[in-house]
C-alpha cells in the first residue's frame, strides 16, 4: 500500500499555482493535475481548497482568467501569471526556501549537549 | 493589470453568469478526471462515482467562489464605468478644443446666465426671503398716516411726537421708534457727496437691538430742536469713507 498523500496547506498552494501558471495558461484541471505530477503524486490537491485559491488569487490580481478551449475542445477557464503574480512567485520561493532549510535545520540539529 | 479590450464590455451588457461560470469550471473538472479514471482502466460509471467520493462536498468551494465573482464583477463595472467616464471627457474636451469660438460663446452664455440667475437672486433672498435684521423681525410693523387731498388718498410719515405718545401710552405696542429717511451732504464744493441718512431719537439703538462699535448713542439734548447736531455712521460708511 503507497503512503497517503499529504495536503497541501493553503499558503503553500497558493504557491504552488503560481509556479504551476508560470509555465503558460493553464485551466484547473490542468494545475493540479501538474503539481500532483511534478510531485509525484505525493501531493494532493483539494478540489474544495484548489478553485478558492484559485480565484482569491484572480481577484488579488496575481493571475488573470479567460475562457477558452481545451485541448479535448470544451470551454474551459484558463489562468495566466500577471506581472503582480511573477513579483509574488519570486518572493514566495525565496521565503519558502529559507523556511524550509531552517525546519531541516532544527530536524537535523545534533542533540543538545546535557 | 491586464487591459480589457473596450469590445468586452459590451459582453457584460448581458451580464456575464457568475453562478454559471463557477459550475461550468467545476463540471469541467469533474468531466476530467473522470476521464483520468477512465484512461487508467475503470470504467465510466465507476470512475464518475469514485471521482464524486473523491471530491466530497463542493458546495463551501463553490460558493466562495461566487462570492470572489461577485466581488471581480462589482470592480470591473466600476473600472468599466471609469473608463468611460474618462473616455467621455476627453471627447468633449477634445471637441470643445476644436471649435474655440463656440466654445467661447458658449462659455459667455453659461457666465452670463449664472451672473445674472446669482444676481437676481441675491436681491430677491435680501427683499423677500431674508427677515429684516432686528431682533423679533416678524413682529415689526412700519405705521403711515393716511389722509385725503382732493378726493385722492395720500399718505405720510408720523410726526416724532405721535411716536413719543405711543410709546407711552399704548399698551399694544412694546417698542417704537420713529425714522425719517433723509439726505446728507458730505464733503464742500465738488467733492460734497449725497449720503443717504435717516433721522432717529435715542430709542432706535435699544429697538433695532444695537449698540455702538465706537462712540455712544444719541443724548436728549441733542435730541431738542436747536441743540448740538450729532450723527452715528453705519459700519460699513465708516470703513469705506474713513479708511477704518
Amino acid at each position: 500500500m503507497p503512503a497517503p498523500e499529504i495536503e497541501v496547506l493553503r499558503g503553500t498552494l497558493d504557491l504552488l499555482i503560481l509556479k504551476a501558471v508560470s509555465w503558460g495558461p493553464a485551466h484547473g484541471y490542468a494545475i493540479a493535475r501538474w503539481i500532483e505530477q511534478a510531485a509525484d503524486d505525493v501531493l494532493r490537491i483539494e478540489e474544495g481548497s484548489l478553485y478558492p485559491a484559485l480565484h482569491r488569487l484572480e481577484t488579488r490580481g496575481w493571475i488573470a482568467a479567460e475562457w477558452g478551449t481545451s485541448e479535448n475542445n470544451r470551454r474551459a477557464k484558463f489562468y495566466t501569471l500577471t506581472s503582480k503574480g511573477r513579483a509574488q512567485l519570486r518572493v514566495k520561493t525565496a521565503n519558502w526556501t529559507r523556511f524550509a532549510h531552517a525546519v531541516f535545520a532544527v530536524l537535523e540539529a545534533p542533540p543538545e549537549p546535557a | 493589470m491586464t487591459k480589457t479590450p473596450a469590445w468586452r464590455r459590451y459582453l457584460r451588457f448581458w451580464g456575464t453568469d457568475v453562478v454559471d461560470d463557477v459550475d461550468e469550471e467545476l463540471h469541467f473538472h469533474i468531466d476530467m478526471r473522470v476521464q483520468e479514471y477512465v484512461a487508467r482502466g475503470m470504467p465510466e460509471e465507476e470512475a464518475r462515482r469514485a471521482v464524486m467520493a473523491r471530491l466530497g462536498d463542493l458546495d463551501a468551494a463553490r460558493a466562495e467562489c461566487i462570492e470572489l465573482g461577485k466581488v471581480r464583477e462589482k470592480h470591473a463595472r466600476q473600472a468599466d464605468f471609469l473608463d468611460g467616464l474618462r473616455a467621455d471627457l476627453r471627447f468633449a474636451f477634445r471637441s470643445l478644443a476644436r471649435t474655440p469660438g463656440w466654445t467661447a460663446i458658449a462659455l459667455l452664455t453659461i457666465a452670463l446666465g449664472i451672473g445674472a440667475t446669482t444676481t437676481v437672486f441675491r436681491v430677491a433672498d435680501t427683499l423677500l426671503i431674508r427677515p429684516i435684521p432686528y431682533p423679533d423681525a416678524l413682529r415689526i410693523y412700519i405705521a403711515w398716516q393716511t389722509f385725503t387731498i382732493d378726493g385722492q388718498n395720500a399718505f405720510s410719515g408720523v410726526p416724532f411726537r405721535a411716536v413719543s405718545e405711543w410709546r407711552e401710552r399704548s399698551r399694544s405696542i412694546e417698542a417704537a421708534a420713529p425714522f425719517s429717511r433723509n439726505h446728507g451732504l458730505l464733503g464742500t464744493g465738488p467733492d460734497a457727496t449725497r449720503v443717504a441718512a435717516a433721522i432717529v431719537d435715542t430709542g432706535f439703538l435699544a429697538f433695532a437691538g444695537l449698540r455702538p462699535l465706537i462712540g455712544r448713542n444719541f443724548t436728549a439734548e441733542e435730541l431738542t430742536p436747536g441743540g448740538p447736531g450729532a450723527v452715528l455712521l453705519t459700519e460699513d460708511f465708516w470703513r469705506t469713507h474713513y479708511g477704518a
